[in-house]
């Protein structure tokens, strides 16, 4: 625990010292608690030795002072503690968004979405009761003890060291049950998110599950899930109550010890009457900051689990290792491309996706990549992009190895429109910032018109600054595409690469799209892995892949007379024997 | 139903698309939650029990404390008090007990209810997809199947127990009270009445901040999500200042949310904190003045001080969950909307007509609506698909083609008009026999995070493995997953982007094989596949709807030219129907849809 407390306050050291302040504050309020049972005890002791009443005035007005100075601490502390764990709870997600990007699409695919969200929202949030609350409280809680206990000692020695053990025993005590609670915890967060994913599957999925009648067996196995993780919560909370009843027990023993050494040591005289309300009053208050720990404890055992969840995400190692620090300058604009030998295969998988793949790209030129699923065409923008390394091979951007370039500067040279673009939860002008942030709206109207999107644009309900729902989906795809080349425009890379752009969009589009495509790819080095003939034709070579390597490049009317693998796709594309 | 607080919404937050913000008291919200509890009742009733008797063991032994130290200052001698304090110390264990037992039978309660409500929200999820669905962010429906249910966790461990012994538990001190002096007891009852009102002064407030900070909560969520999500495009941007910017004003604004929230909860703490100690002073003052006017024995003194603050700690208690019941209610709010939802159709018969079923399919003068919608989705359809025949709807994204094979499915029922299998209307099948006649292969296949194998048997689940690998050979799937280093163990989610689109198809297509039912829809991808892939899903296609009724919403003109009737949908309605030579002579619609499609076709034919 202490080590993933360091881990998420490494990025911030104030935050210790902020944590201080909280302790500080919480020790004051601690402080007003003894102090108005001081005063209670003394009250108590002036009525029953029928001491003249008249100085309760002063007293009460002593009470009314402490609490009015409880009231404004516990104001500001309750106010601050949020305010601390959201300096530390900001640079954690930081921290977390900063590694996914290190690590990029490329190792972060393999992650599943249900669990990655419960992270990065849900396991954040937890550090809220351990930060804000747990941590200080600790502290807090062991010097109020102490600081409690102070006055009764001062009272009798005996009765204060006996109740001070007790109070700390009682902490001390979930050390024993640390580890079943660790364990189960663990256990418990475990089946939690694997409910969360299978039931964020479910109810996504659940029209396939009811078209097939599958939907009740479905339903079981979530319920057997549901079931378990019912089980691991009730362990979780025995084994709680288990170690909190060990500490519960230190309550009353301590109490009633005290009573009993109290009352005896009055009767042999060791301590005085007032004494004995003292230790009357204060065993109370030095029991009080342990039960606010066992509190705070039980509000913050969540976040133990989730933190190790948050931990294994920051400690995991980019597999693309961005070593280069100065950006070399392009000797041609557009730059040439080159990929040498290329030889790939995807973690998951046993054929390699790419076995000896060369090819050449002249600046300037537009090369069109065909062939059939799984021959290899997507992996070589991932590699181009370096969301993998190659296993062996390389590939040159402007006669110079990729891994030469600085991660970033590689992806700015880089433009691509995939089939399937992302639309982020904003407005259509958000959207298109993204690709350069500081455009003008002169820039942006021009990129717009370009990628023959500013018709739809205008037809939108608040035009750039209609929001765009979950995942773009508000728009068609030819709309999404429209806007993924005006992002392209925007950020004017000088290499380009559209990856089957125009496969998600019905044929009554296709026209605009392959329009505003001819646009974008003027004057850059164009990579189009795509099988719709209209795009291929354009193009200045089409190069046919088959099992990760060329199987033969040229002219559409080259290839098509070659009577070869093209010539055969060709045909079936249409229907039509070559 | 709609209140300022759903406008601020955007359609963003997390919960607003389920359920709409109520004007009920909080009581009456957290009261739609009591049947979810069940037969868990008499649990409570035992975890009640525990914590009265907890509560009084404590009153009890709080008190003798008071009255040995009381004793002992009055000069007592420690045999005088042997007794007190041996009762004392027998008061412990059953103290320590009745608190585990409190806690642990409401745990278990509550956990068994939890259980059971999820239950309920995946049968509501199921009554009411797919329609519910379309409307609303999946993250939402997630976040309401476990969050929603985790949140009313409180509400069943935390707050029914103590409330009801926070009811019991003063009474039994107020009566204890009055046995030494009415006039004390006259004192405490006004201060525990005004402290259990507490949650109510900021109530207002309270369901303020619980909404603001369940909205920028699921803000949160949902940006983060969408950071996942849009990695790539992130990454290719080079955008990482901007969405770290972004991130960050969603974090101030959440933090600003929580310290609202924090700072009411610590001005409601110091409230009851400031009246308990009133009812404190109040019994002290009073109590003083009856000592001295020789009303109250002296011994008793103490233990009336004692037995008032006591008196106040189950209060305390609850004041201190009610401070989050806020949440607590927006989370039951949804959870009963969602469960109160009626299933958008309903079975009307409870068995299918008898006889065979002919898969012979109609659709008469059929207009239907989306609910809330002006315009119909399609008006006055009419086709029929005679046995074994093959008809394809042709149309624009958004003309009404997915509409009319829902229709059949009987996702929707019809506004007008009917849908008709065999000569009988959809209506008279219960729905799961419905379904058994008719397989799906949907547009999107959507695979579950289990093994491929585990996919395709969804079709049939009592299927070998030997099937479902016919199956999957038969939809040209066998290969390519025969060729994954785990076969068909592999466990899908783990492929996730690295399964194209036609693999999954032709998953759809083996799962519907495997179930082999008489009439089949299809509802084909908008995406083109490369060449090699149509050839191979055409061919699992011709292999599906070899001997089936088929229904195939069409974009490829592969597809289209094999069906033995095309119905053109323009705008919800239907524009030409007739093979594709006929449409092609005819010029209209068909000819303008398809026009680039047939431009190469036309070409290379010519």
């Amino acid at each position: 625990m202490w080590s993933t407390i360091k881990l998420f306050v490494s990025p911030r050291p104030r935050a210790w010292v902020e944590m201080a302040g909280l302790v500080l504050l919480t020790l004051l309020v601690t402080a007003t608690y003894v102090g108005q049972g001081l005063v209670i005890a003394e009250l108590l002791f002036r009525v029953f030795s029928s001491v003249d009443a008249g100085a309760l005035l002063v007293s009460l007005t002593v009470i009314g002072v402490l609490q009015l100075a409880r009231v404004l601490l516990v104001v500001v502390r309750d106010w601050w503690a949020p305010r601390v764990s959201a300096r530390v709870k900001e640079a954690v997600r930081e921290g977390l968004t900063l590694k996914l990007m290190e690590i990029g699409p490329g190792q972060a695919q393999r992650m599943r979405t249900g669990d990655l969200q419960s992270t990065l929202v849900d396991s954040v949030e937890l550090l809220d009761p351990l930060l804000g609350r747990f941590v200080p409280t600790a502290a807090a809680s062991v010097l109020g003890s102490c600081l409690a206990s102070v006055y009764v000692i001062a009272v009798d020695p005996v009765v204060g060291l006996v109740v001070l053990v007790c109070a700390l025993l009682a902490p001390l005590s979930k050390l024993f049950g640390e580890k079943a609670i660790r364990e189960r915890g663990s256990r418990w967060m475990v089946s939690y998110r694997g409910m969360y994913s299978e039931s964020l599957d479910a109810v996504q999925g659940m029209g396939t599950l009811k078209a097939f009648n599958a939907s009740g067996r479905r339903g079981r196995e979530l319920m057997e899930r549901g079931e378990r993780f019912c089980r691991d919560s009730i362990g979780l909370m025995v084994a709680w109550c288990g170690t909190s009843s060990v500490a519960a027990l230190m309550v009353p023993i301590g109490t009633t010890a005290a009573v009993a050494l109290g009352s005896w040591h009055a009767a042999t005289g060791v301590v005085s009457v007032a004494g004995l309300f003292t230790i009357l009053m204060l065993t109370r208050e030095t029991f009080r900051p342990m039960q606010e720990l066992e509190a705070a404890y039980h509000a913050a055992y969540h976040a133990i689990p989730a933190g190790q969840a948050i931990a294994e995400v920051l400690r995991l190692e980019p597999r693309v290792p961005d070593a280069a620090t100065t950006t070399p300058v392009l000797r041609q604009n557009p730059p040439g491309l080159e990929f040498r030998d290329l030889r790939f295969c995807y973690p998951t998988r046993s054929v390699p996706a790419l076995d000896g793949f060369g090819l050449t790209v002249a600046p300037g030129e537009r090369v069109a990549i065909v062939g059939r699923s799984g021959a290899g065409k997507s992996t070589l923008l991932g590699l181009l992009m370096r969301y993998f390394d190659v296993d062996a091979g390389s590939v040159r951007v402007d006669g110079r190895d990729i891994r030469e370039f600085p991660l970033a500067d590689l992806r700015s040279l880089v433009g691509v429109v995939a089939q399937d673009t992302y639309l982020f939860h904003g407005t259509v002008r958000e959207n298109l910032l993204l690709a350069k942030p500081g455009a003008t709206d002169e820039e942006i109207g021009r990129a717009v018109s370009a990628a023959q999107a500013s018709g739809f644009i205008a037809r939108l309900p608040q035009g750039f600054d209609t929001v765009v729902g979950e995942r773009g989906l508000k728009l068609s795809g030819g709309e999404r595409q429209r806007i993924a080349i005006a992002r392209a425009l925007l950020k004017d890379a000088p290499v380009l690469v559209l990856d089957e752009p125009t496969s998600s969009i019905d044929a009554a589009n296709e026209a605009e799209i392959t329009q505003a495509l001819g646009a974008l790819t003027r004057g850059r080095t164009t990579i189009v892995i795509a099988h719709r003939l209209s795009t291929v034709r354009d193009a200045d070579r089409i190069v046919v892949m088959d099992s990760g390597r060329v199987a033969e490049f040229g002219s559409h009317p080259d290839l098509v007379a070659r009577k070869g693998l093209y010539a055969e796709l060709v045909a079936t594309q249409t229907g039509v024997p070559a | 139903m709609t209140t300022p607080t759903h406008a601020h919404g955007h359609g963003h937050s997390h919960g607003h698309g389920i359920a709409p913000v109520s004007g009920r008291s909080l009581v009456t919200r957290l009261r739609s939650l009591m049947p979810l509890l069940g037969e868990h009742r008499r649990l409570i009733v035992v975890a009640y029990l525990a914590g009265v008797l907890h509560q009084l063991l404590l009153l009890t032994s709080s008190g003798i404390g008071a009255y040995v130290v009381a004793r002992a200052a009055g000069g007592a001698s420690l045999d005088q008090l042997t007794g007190w304090l041996i009762a004392l110390g027998c008061l412990i264990v059953p103290l320590v007990v009745m608190s585990v037992a409190d806690s642990t039978s409401a745990h278990v309660a509550a956990f068994r209810a939890l259980a059971d409500t999820r239950a309920k929200v995946f049968a509501a999820f199921e009554r009411l997809s797919p329609g519910y669905m379309l409307e609303r962010r999946s993250g939402d429906l997630g976040s309401a199947a476990v969050s929603d249910v985790e949140q009313i966790e409180l509400f069943f461990a935390h707050t029914l127990s103590p409330l009801a012994v926070a009811s019991t538990v003063p009474v039994a001190t107020t009566v204890a009270l009055c046995w030494f002096d009415w006039r004390l007891a006259c004192v405490l009852v006004p201060v525990l009445l005004l402290l259990a009102s507490v949650p109510a002064w900021l109530r207002r407030q309270a369901e303020l901040h619980g909404h603001e900070l369940r909205d920028s909560l699921g803000r949160m969520s949902a940006d983060s999500t969408d950071t996942f999500q849009g990695l790539r495009e992130l990454v290719n941007f080079g955008a990482h200042a901007q969405r770290l910017g972004l991130l960050r004003g969603q974090g101030a604004r959440l933090a600003k949310a929580k310290s609202g929230h924090g700072r009411r909860g610590g001005i409601e703490y110091v409230a009851t904190d400031t009246i308990a100690l009133l009812g404190i002073l109040a019994v002290l003052v009073l109590g003083a003045r009856l000592v001295i006017a020789g009303d109250l024995d002296r011994s008793l003194f103490p233990v009336a001080v004692v037995l008032a603050a006591m008196a106040m700690l189950p209060v305390l208690k609850v004041t201190e969950v009610a401070r989050e019941l806020s949440m607590v209610a927006s989370s039951a709010d949804r959870i009963t909307t969602l469960l109160d939802t009626p299933a958008p159709v309903s079975d009307l018969v409870s068995r299918a007509p008898a006889g065979p079923v002919v898969p012979h399919v109609r659709f008469d003068d059929v207009t239907f609506s989306y609910r809330g919608d002006q315009r119909p989705a399609v008006r006055e359809v009419g086709f029929e698909i005679r046995p074994g025949e093959t008809v394809a709807l042709v149309g624009r994204s958004g003309a009404g083609k997915s509409t009319c094979a829902n229709l059949l499915l009987r996702f929707w029922d019809v506004t007008a008009g009917s849908v008709s299998v065999g000569g009988h209307d959809v209506r008279d099948f219960p729905q799961e026999d419905l379904r058994r006649l008719m397989t799906l292969v949907p547009q999107d296949t959507f695979l579950f995070n289990t093994s491929l194998r585990d996919n395709i048997r969804l079709g049939r689940a009592d299927a070998s493995d030997d099937e479902v690998e016919a199956a999957a050979r038969a939809a040209q799937a066998h290969e390519f997953i025969a060729a994954l280093p785990e076969g068909y163990d592999t466990v899908a989610g783990e492929l996730g982007a690295l399964m194209s689109g036609g693999q999954r198809q032709r998953i759809a297509i083996a799962r519907a094989l495997l179930k082999d039912a008489p009439i089949l829809v299809m509802d084909e991808a908008v995406s083109n596949l490369d060449a090699a892939s149509e050839q191979a899903v055409g061919q699992a296609m011709e292999e599906a709807r070899h001997g089936r009724t088929t229904l195939v919403i069409a974009h490829r003109l592969s597809t289209i030219r094999t069906a033995d009737r095309i119905v053109v949908i323009v705008d919800g309605h239907v524009a030409e129907t007739g093979t594709h030579e006929e449409l092609l002579a005819a010029g209209g619609a068909y000819v303008e849809l398809l026009a680039s499609q047939l431009e190469g076709f036309v070409e290379r034919a010519s």
